[in-house]
């Protein structure tokens, strides 16, 4: 195995963390958007362009709710990204066995 | 979400050599620092809560020992105990709302409903002291033997319920030990029941504390 078989979209530094975090909350439970940025310590614009490649893959999905500046943006691991950070542990793991 | 980015684009850590071992250790400190945040279940917070049970019987054991005949533990002692537990409640409740803090999702509302559920099997401890007391039972049952067991068989039951349903086997394997020292403290002497049930539950918290930090680290453990 070698690194470039790891699954690109969590094999990026941020996007590591941010799903590395969501899959610490139990299935079914979703973070706000403020408390993850906080978490990950990553920029607004930062966050919401990984967020953005997250869901397109269905790794996560996020609901708004509210308007203006009640708006609330919760972000949650789907179970597809799941079974992904799963599956990328795992490859992780074989890989620097093997190294 | 109004990006600043399109999704097709690369994000500026994106395209670089990421190395596998840094992303192992990227990952053991996000799940870490995550779990900090959001896990009430920490191995030394479960050390904690058994060690101020271990005390709090200890110093109850320690006020009846050489009773005879049992009479129940002092005054100061009981106000002492009441006095932890109160801190204790207090100091799992903020720890619960910190790790609440802007969570959303069925956890929550089954938290709420647990907590509940919880009180009402303490409540119903008290409840049934009141009527063996009025029934004229000894002092060695009501202040003895059922107090220190009672509240463990009967909450360690309804938490056995709780985790099944949830199939949280380990935290109903945690409830089923509960209630075993709980059903030991029953047959035991009234002043040996303090003491019984308070290092029961000390050996288990320590127990668990250390199966689930072996597992933490076991999942974390990359090469």
């Amino acid at each position: 195995m070698t690194a470039g078989e790891l699954d690109p979209l969590i094999h990026v530094p941020a996007r590591l963390r941010i799903v590395a975090t969501l899959a610490a909350l139990p299935p079914g439970n979703a973070l706000t958007f403020p408390r993850l940025q906080d978490i990950t310590a990553l920029t607004p614009g930062n966050l919401i362009t990984h967020l953005r490649k997250l869901e397109d893959a269905g790794y996560i999905s996020t609901e708004k709710t509210g308007n203006g500046v009640a708006s609330r943006t919760t972000v949650e691991l789907t179970r597809q990204g799941r079974a992904a950070l799963d599956a990328y542990t795992s490859a992780l793991r074989a890989l620097l066995t093997g190294l | 979400m109004n990006g600043t980015r399109s999704a097709q684009q690369p994000t500026p850590d994106e395209g670089s050599e990421f190395d596998p071992k840094d992303a192992a250790r990227i990952l053991a400190e996000a799940t870490r620092q995550a779990r900090r945040n959001f896990d009430l279940k920490r191995p030394l917070l479960w050390v904690f809560a058994g060690t101020v049970v271990l005390l709090g019987y200890g110093a109850l054991w320690f006020s009846v020992r050489n009773q005879h005949p049992y009479k129940g533990p002092s005054l100061g002692t009981i106000a002492g105990v009441y006095v932890a537990i109160v801190v204790g409640i207090a100091l799992s409740t903020r720890l619960l709302q910190r790790a609440t803090k802007d969570v959303s999702g069925p956890t929550q509302v089954l938290t709420a409903g647990e907590g509940i559920a919880v009180a009402l099997a303490y409540i119903t401890t008290a409840v049934i002291q009141g009527a063996l007391h009025h029934a004229g039972a000894s002092h060695a049952i009501v202040y003895g033997i059922f107090p220190a067991a009672a509240p463990l068989v009967i909450v360690g039951c309804t938490l056995a319920g709780i985790t099944g349903a949830k199939q949280d086997w380990p935290l109903f394997a945690v409830a089923l030990a509960v209630v075993s020292a709980g059903t030991a403290g029953l047959f035991v002497s009234a002043a040996a029941s303090w003491a019984v049930v308070g290092i029961g539950v000390f050996a288990i918290t320590v127990v668990f504390a250390i199966a689930k930090a072996w597992v933490q680290h076991r999942k974390l453990a990359l090469p």
